[in-house]
């Protein structure tokens, strides 16, 4: 293989790790903006820590002690993993999510001695699996893909010119 | 036929298009990870829109170049465009199947069910199908020029499937949401919406980039095979 050639063949090497680094670069802020302002701890680990400021716990409202008011509500949330409970004063804007078995997040703040959640608003589920699954699914093979045909158009071009297949017929006068 | 000049053009520009649509997907995704806001109701999972979406329509476009490029074809008989043809059926292959895959891994947590005889869903595979199939023709016929016009045939029939794939969601009462971006207006928040388009036009770059590569990959193969095989003619070269 030629230097001009190795040094194609470099490039494009070198070009495919800079789109992996970026790549990367994007996925490391999203986990750090998910872990900053999506992620939610069980209800085991808010018993078990008792963290101080804000919080999202995770947790299903408990069927039959939903009791809404005019500027509040009140449920038990538990856990699905084990039987542990909480009383919650759930005091942000109406929300259509604050439902009787309802999966939900509430971010808000615990008092471990009165053992209720005050939650100020409801966060979205941290469903980040099915995110990550697809965007793996989609990219890594796509830059299989691209990598593999960009690689092949230089090793058929070396193939190419060792077969002689542009050159024209060279003179007897050009050989000497 | 295509001037070897304009082909030379073509393959030259390919690299400005392949930038251009690394930097419009760079900044798509790091709009649609890191910037856009969680979705009410679905939460952090209508992301996977920034890369369902786009791949479906990449799949649509590569089908259009594979339906135009056969008619093209069957009219000119030129072989670079029959190339085309084959590289564009290829993209269409993966560009469909990731489009299904994500659009059922996106209809898990928000339908409860990883697929549904859903029409969208089900001509969207057929097209699949039609795809593998085309890939598949072009292995069993020995003879190149029978093999390009019958693969030409096989697309422009296959072309029925397009409408059915687009207007589905107007047509019938599905359980796949109607177009979001129509002309009856968009339904999207700007906060999502930014980030999709960028997607949008990374992605028709990116297949515009795919298709002059994989043209290029094929006709250089076929340049092989022929020098090798010592059939190289005017025509080929």
């Amino acid at each position: 293989m030629k230097l001009g050639e190795r040094q194609s063949l470099r490039a494009i090497y070198i070009r495919w790790i800079a789109v992996a680094m970026i790549l990367a670069i994007i996925f490391a802020l999203a986990i750090f903006r998910y872990n900053r302002e999506v992620s939610a701890i069980p209800l085991e680990a808010l018993l078990q820590n008792k963290p101080d400021g804000m919080v999202r716990v995770l947790g299903r409202v408990v069927a039959g002690t939903l009791m809404r008011k005019e500027s509040a509500s009140t449920f038990n949330l538990s856990s699905d993993a084990k039987n542990t409970e909480i009383s919650v004063l759930y005091i942000g804007k109406p929300d259509d999510n604050v439902r009787e078995l309802k999966l939900l997040v509430l971010a808000g703040f615990f008092d471990p001695e009165k053992m209720e959640f005050t939650a100020q608003r409801i966060a979205p589920i941290p469903n980040i699996g099915f995110v990550v699954a697809a965007y793996l699914i989609a990219l890594l093979p796509l830059i299989f893909f691209l990598f593999n045909m960009e690689r092949n158009i230089i090793l058929l071009s070396i193939l190419i010119k060792e077969e002689k297949a542009y050159e024209p017929e060279s003179s007897p006068n050009e050989q000497e | 036929m295509i001037s070897a000049s304009l082909r030379g053009k073509l393959w030259k520009w390919s690299g400005v298009i392949g930038l251009l649509s690394g930097l419009f997907i760079f900044i798509g995704l790091f709009l649609g990870l890191v910037v856009a806001p969680p979705d009410y109701y679905q939460g952090e999972v209508f992301r996977i829109m920034y890369v369902h979406v786009p791949f479906a329509k990449a799949s649509l476009l590569s089908y259009i170049t594979l339906f135009l490029g056969s008619c093209f074809y069957l009219w000119k008989k030129d072989f670079i465009v029959d190339n085309l043809c084959h590289a564009a059926a290829g993209i269409g292959v993966f560009f469909t199947s990731v489009a299904l895959i994500t659009g059922s891994i996106w209809a898990k947590p928000t339908w409860n069910t990883w697929w549904t005889w859903d029409p969208r869903l089900v001509s969207f595979a057929i097209l699949l199908l039609i795809l593998i199939g085309y890939l598949m023709l072009r292995t069993f016929v020995d003879d190149k020029r029978k093999e390009a016009t019958y693969a030409a045939v096989l697309a422009i029939i296959g072309f029925v499937d397009l409408p059915i794939v687009y207007f589905s969601v107007e047509w019938w009462r599905t359980l796949h949401q109607p177009m979001s971006i129509s002309t009856r207006g968009v339904s999207i928040a700007p906060g999502m919406l930014t980030p999709l388009i960028f997607m949008m036009i990374g992605t028709s770059l990116l297949v515009s980039y795919m298709l002059l590569i994989r043209t290029q990959m094929l006709y250089l193969r076929h340049l092989l095979e022929a020098k090798q095989g010592g059939l190289l003619s005017e025509e080929s070269s």
